[in-house]
């Protein structure tokens, strides 16, 4: 697992106070966390803080596991 | 509002000479995130509309011609979809929200004679649009070649605005952006007139007025209130171009908005936010502010007190900038709960009931007194007949007014089946309680999110079409089928019927599963419920969905026997 991957789920864990490390990186992000789009948006801000990056609101669509949502993080 | 619309042959007349008026007013202010992007007066509105109406006209955009609007919640939103108006073209917003492949195609159903957009979103839709219209001209608000700018200059022509009658259609709004027949319901010069007219009566705006627009400009709400209402009021618009919470909240303090409408979502949203920074007060003061919310309460039972509820309640009202008063709600089911809240601290919540058939809303709580179990008196122009009435008073929501749409774009067949001798069948069924409109459910098929989406189950079907155990399936939203559960929300569930043989052959969640992850991510059913028996279906062969849902209801399983997918 690279770094980068280990620090998205880190703080997933954190926020969401939950053991990402237990979620398969190809599972649903938003079904396994009880996300809806508004509270997935939000943690788009925590991630932006975390690794001082800035992840447009539209890239929300490209969002769904959370193994995209490391990919997301990585090309911002 | 100020402004007397019978003194007024169309919209565009009356828009220019509003933007005339309020000259010198501030009309839009656009913020991205904590950055003030674009702040325009009505002059400026009126200047950049007309120099825009001209460049549409000049690029052939003819008297009645539809104009697509694909462009996300900004300024130029506001200003492109006045100037198509002024220059006498059918404004036809598109939800920006959907992906390229709905996009495309309803851009293709409406066959414009020109485009709007951002350069950015057009290089997914354009490839996916199919047919002859493919050719027709793009003007791009944001990037793209200079020689199609949305900016490039234009001579401002003498004939503008062009005018058009009341009974012409103004703008093509689509309820869907499903597989299937689109839903484009037209809505004239006339029926807008006649709506601003009764929404006036209820949520009054005024040149004191600063409105935040949040949800997509092409639902019905904000393209009333956000484009409509605000600019022939003279209120100032403010667009925020993202929904995250930390930003609404900052915006609505820095521009010291007055109104606002918000999707069920939303509301609840804010009220999480209100109620985590109540848990972090120490515990005194946690107890005062719950003691003068009960005193708010019983201030405000009959009608509210603005002035006194801020002043009670201040930390709570200067959170949000010390000048929000009101909301619109509406889109979806609101919760009573989450509306009392609002109420309860000080807000007044207009909880509203609209179809994009009947151009915005038929009911709209008027505050006199609030009451958060019903959908509100039913507005001026506006009549609601219960037909069909069961013996506890609930039946089918017909409507009948000035506003009701003209009918569906290219589809008279439905159009005919949707309003009969004038009244429109909503599909949804409701009471009537001293005046006041109760809903209890929909009739109809479709089925609204939380984030006010329009989800039509038929669509999610299709997905399910091709698992080869399946003899008959059917999506339902688990409180359809049921209601008596409390805290459920719109999830969906797929009802299956498996192949006889397609029991003994093991497992097929797997092939369900992967069906489902091939949809939208709100389409997505969140699990599915085996049902032996064959559907109950009508003469044509349509399946009964209330029917079967109401046998499931009555004779078997529970939500927990919903097999997750």
């Amino acid at each position: 697992m690279s770094t980068r991957q280990q620090k998205v789920l880190d703080l997933v864990s954190r926020t969401f106070k939950t053991d990402a490390a237990a979620f398969g990186l190809d599972e649903d992000m938003f079904e396994r966390l009880g996300l809806d789009s508004l509270r997935a948006l939000d943690f788009l801000s925590v991630l932006e803080v975390e690794f001082g990056i800035t992840i447009p609101d539209n890239r929300l669509k490209d969002i769904k596991t959370f193994r995209n949502l490391v990919d997301v993080v990585s090309l911002s | 509002m100020g402004l007397d619309f019978s003194a007024y042959r169309c919209l565009a007349e009356a828009l220019r000479d509003s933007c005339e008026r309020h000259r010198s007013r501030t009309a839009l202010i656009e913020v991205d995130r904590d950055e003030e992007k674009a702040r325009l007066t009505y002059g400026d509105v009126l200047r950049e509309g007309e120099r825009l109406a001209s460049l549409l006209i000049e690029r052939g955009l003819k008297p009645g011609d539809r104009c697509v609007l694909l462009l996300p919640n900004q300024s130029k939103w506001v200003v492109t979809a006045a100037a198509v108006m002024w220059a006498g073209g059918i404004v036809v917003p598109i939800d920006v929200k959907l992906g390229p492949w709905d996009q495309a195609g309803l851009i293709d159903y409406a066959e414009p004679a020109l485009i709007v957009t951002d350069a950015d979103l057009w290089r997914q839709v354009e490839p996916l649009r199919k047919g002859a219209g493919r050719s027709c001209p793009v003007i791009f608000a944001n990037g793209g070649p200079s020689e199609s700018s949305w900016d490039a200059s234009a001579a401002v022509r003498a004939d503008l605005p062009r005018l058009r009658d009341r009974g012409d259609i103004a703008a093509i709004i689509f309820t869907s952006g499903t597989g299937g027949d689109p839903k484009g319901c037209m809505i004239s010069d006339g029926a807008y007139m006649a709506q601003m007219v009764s929404i006036d009566k209820i949520f009054p705006l005024t040149t004191k007025d600063r409105y935040l627009s949040i949800i997509p400009a092409n639902h019905v709400v904000d393209f009333m209130c956000g484009f409509l209402l605000s600019l022939m009021s003279g209120a100032a618009v403010v667009h925020q171009r993202t929904l995250r919470s930390q930003y609404i909240v900052d915006t609505m303090k820095k521009y010291r908005i007055t109104c606002t409408a918000l999707v069920p979502l939303l509301l609840r949203s804010l009220r999480d936010g209100i109620l985590e920074g109540l848990k972090n007060l120490p515990p005194v003061k946690r107890k005062i502010i719950g003691a003068l919310m009960s005193l708010n309460r019983l201030l405000t039972r009959r009608r509210p007190l603005f002035g006194l509820s801020r002043l009670l309640l201040k930390p709570i009202h200067d959170r949000f900038g010390g000048c929000l008063s009101r909301f619109v709600v509406g889109g979806s089911f609101v919760d009573p709960e989450h509306a009392d809240f609002f109420y309860g601290i000080g807000f007044g919540i207009h909880i509203g009931y609209g179809l994009t058939e009947i151009c915005t809303v038929i009911a709209l709580n008027d505050l006199r007194p609030y009451r958060g179990d019903t959908v509100g008196p039913i507005v001026q122009g506006g009549e609601v007949e219960i037909r069909n009435v069961c013996e506890n008073g609930v039946g089918e929501v017909w409507i009948r007014a000035p506003f009701l749409m003209s009918g569906y774009f290219k589809n008279e067949k439905l159009t005919s089946e949707t309003i009969v001798d004038g009244w429109l069948h909503s599909g949804d069924l409701g009471r009537l309680e001293g005046g006041h409109l109760k809903l209890t459910g929909r009739s109809k098929n479709v089925i609204v999110t939380e984030g006010g989406k329009n989800i039509y189950p038929e669509d999610v079907e299709t997905a399910f079409r091709n698992i080869e155990e399946c003899d008959e399936y059917c999506v339902f939203a688990d409180h359809y089928v049921w209601p008596q559960e409390k805290g459920r929300g719109d999830r969906l569930i797929l009802i299956l019927r498996p192949k006889e043989w397609a029991f003994s052959a093991g497992d097929f969640s797997e092939k369900i599963r992967q069906a489902n992850h091939r949809l939208d991510y709100h389409k997505r059913i969140s699990g599915y419920l085996v049902w032996e028996r064959p559907f109950p279906r009508t003469a044509s062969l349509k399946v009964k969905r209330e029917g079967l849902a109401l046998v499931i209801r009555n004779e078997g399983p529970r939500p927990e026997h919903v097999v997750p997918v």
